[in-house]
């Protein structure tokens, strides 16, 4: 006799009320686009989100073929894209979502600040959203060192040197972001295990704070 | 004396809840819905503005309920939640409601009938219960069967709206996986789906080198592909020219256990040092352990006389 695979899992787990909270959650009046057309940019933190996500999903079947290390890190990434079958696509992914992922970032700080949605009671998930805009830039920095060609060389050149350029502790924080004086191996390294497992790891954290936080407090309504 | 009913606004973030909600009530002759809004600013100055006695509202927002509270103290608001599945746990310090105990709950928990009418039972007054749902059998209650059959029997429109909408869900959520998720497993497979090449021919030496009977090595570098890394590999091969101009090119190895054997001119064989390995000079096994001939290479002489051999 057929079982329907999903009413096997259902019936031991009872999946379907957690699934109905997510597809069958109420869109509140004041930010469904359908009623009031500037409830668009309620959108911007979600888009945040789905961008996020294209990004952990390309950066995982990147990390299939790349090598974090001086010698293969440019030959990798070259051989990704130009080699590899649908390689230029999944790199095409990581790279766009990269900076859709900052425009929509930034989009969704605006529109919480502009409308003053920072305020009580949602001023911890502000701080949460902070720490992530602050994460997110880190992600585009680390990665940007990644593809180990002249651009990404001089950029974190010039990134680590304005780290060296604070007061008095700044030569401890060069070298700790370059682990070492020079940009080479170990920055390379470093680079890829803050870009691949420290900041994500965080930043997964964080965003499930966040969302707890939002489904918790629901929607600031514009003042 | 007639006693004066029970006047109630209901704010809601759904209109779906208002209208249930108002259909729930409809058969209460002690009540009377003086009012159906959204949650927003505006409702709440209305609720000043009508004064009503009790405020329902739709799910558990705090900010909402806090924001009432300070506004009209004196006002008994139930936050209230109709839950058809039973499947979620009340909040803490509330009731749960379903569809039928729904109206029991607002009645038990609404103001004392008779001449303290406006005066809630207890004070501050209790929540009721947390999060709002929208469950089929709740919605087709309150509509009613003629709404409902107006469109699809047993049905009302709104349920089978959800189950569109919650189909489109699935379907979109499916389709960006599908679209991100098709190209990255060809990605990931795509060593594996390539065809392998071609066995190349390595050119090894001249063949007017080759004495006939007089085996020689001919040691080459073999280069090849690792991923984005160009390897060198140096190969070597034994190659023999037999009397009737044929060529035979054997492997290094030897068949026992893969150590390098040498040519003897003076026997006229090869001898393997490890475990004393004999082959002839077709490779054939004439003493030792060995358990077959030497393996033997494709060999060719091209028209310029340089002869090639393919690695196995």
């Amino acid at each position: 006799m057929a079982v329907r695979p999903f009413e096997w899992i259902d019936s031991r787990l009872r999946l379907r009320p957690a699934l109905k909270d997510i597809v069958e959650h109420p869109v509140p009046e004041h930010v469904d686009p359908v009623r009031h057309p500037s409830a668009f940019v309620y959108c911007f933190g979600g888009l945040t989100f789905l961008f996020f996500m294209l990004l952990v999903v390309s950066g995982v079947f990147l990390a299939f073929y790349y090598v974090p290390s001086p010698d293969h890190a440019h030959d990798s990434v070259q051989y990704i894209t130009k080699e590899v079958t649908f390689g230029a696509v999944v790199r095409g992914i990581h790279h766009w979502s990269a900076s859709a992922f900052v425009v929509m970032l930034v989009l969704h700080m605006l529109r919480v600040f502009l409308q003053g949605a920072y305020k009580h009671p949602r001023e911890m998930n502000w701080v949460a959203g902070v720490l992530l805009f602050a994460l997110g830039l880190t992600m585009s920095f680390t990665g940007y060192l990644l593809p180990w060609d002249q651009k990404a060389y001089w950029a974190t050149m010039v990134g680590t040197t304005m780290i060296g350029s604070t007061p008095i502790v700044g030569d401890f924080l060069l070298h700790a972001a370059r682990g070492g004086s020079d940009l080479g191996a170990v920055t390379l390294a470093r680079f890829y295990a803050l870009h691949v497992l420290i900041v994500p790891g965080l930043m997964f954290a964080l965003l499930g704070l966040h969302f707890m936080m939002v489904r918790r407090q629901g929607i600031s309504r514009p003042l | 004396m007639r006693r004066r009913r029970t006047s109630v606004l209901v704010l809601y973030t759904h209109p779906l809840f208002g209208q249930v909600i108002k259909q729930l009530l409809a058969g209460e002759a002690w009540l009377r819905v003086a009012a159906v809004a959204a949650v927003d600013a505006d409702a709440v100055e209305q609720a000043l503005a009508s004064a009503p006695d009790m405020v329902i509202v739709e799910e558990g927002v705090r900010l909402d309920l806090q924001l009432l509270r300070d506004l009209a103290p004196r006002t008994l608001v139930i936050d209230l939640s109709v839950d058809a599945s039973g499947a979620r746990r009340p909040r803490p310090g509330a009731v749960a409601a379903n569809p039928e105990t729904l109206v029991d709950v607002i009645r038990a928990h609404g103001p004392r009938r008779g001449s303290s009418a406006r005066r809630p039972r207890s004070w501050p007054p209790p929540v009721v219960a947390a999060e709002a749902r929208y469950e089929p059998q709740v919605i087709e209650r309150a509509l009613g069967d003629g709404h409902a059959a107006a469109h699809r029997p047993g049905v009302a429109p709104e349920v089978r709206r959800r189950r569109f909408l919650t189909t489109g869900i699935v379907a979109i959520a499916g389709y960006i996986a599908t679209l991100v998720g098709a190209p990255a497993l060809v990605y990931v497979l795509s060593p594996a789906l390539r065809r392998s090449g071609e066995k190349k021919w390595i050119a090894v030496g001249s063949a007017s080198d080759l004495k006939v009977d007089s085996p020689k090595k001919a040691e080459f570098t073999v280069s090849r592909r690792d991923g984005w890394i160009e390897r060198t590999d140096r190969q070597s091969a034994w190659l023999v020219r037999r009397d009737d101009g044929s060529l035979l090119a054997f492997s290094p190895r030897c068949t026992h256990l893969g150590c390098a054997y040498d040519w003897k001119p003076d026997e006229k064989r090869f001898v393997c040092p490890c475990h004393t390995g004999v082959f002839a000079i077709d490779g054939a096994v004439q003493g030792g352990p060995p358990p077959r001939p030497l393996d033997r290479y494709p060999v060719r002489k091209r028209a310029d006389g340089v002869v090639e051999v393919q690695l196995l």
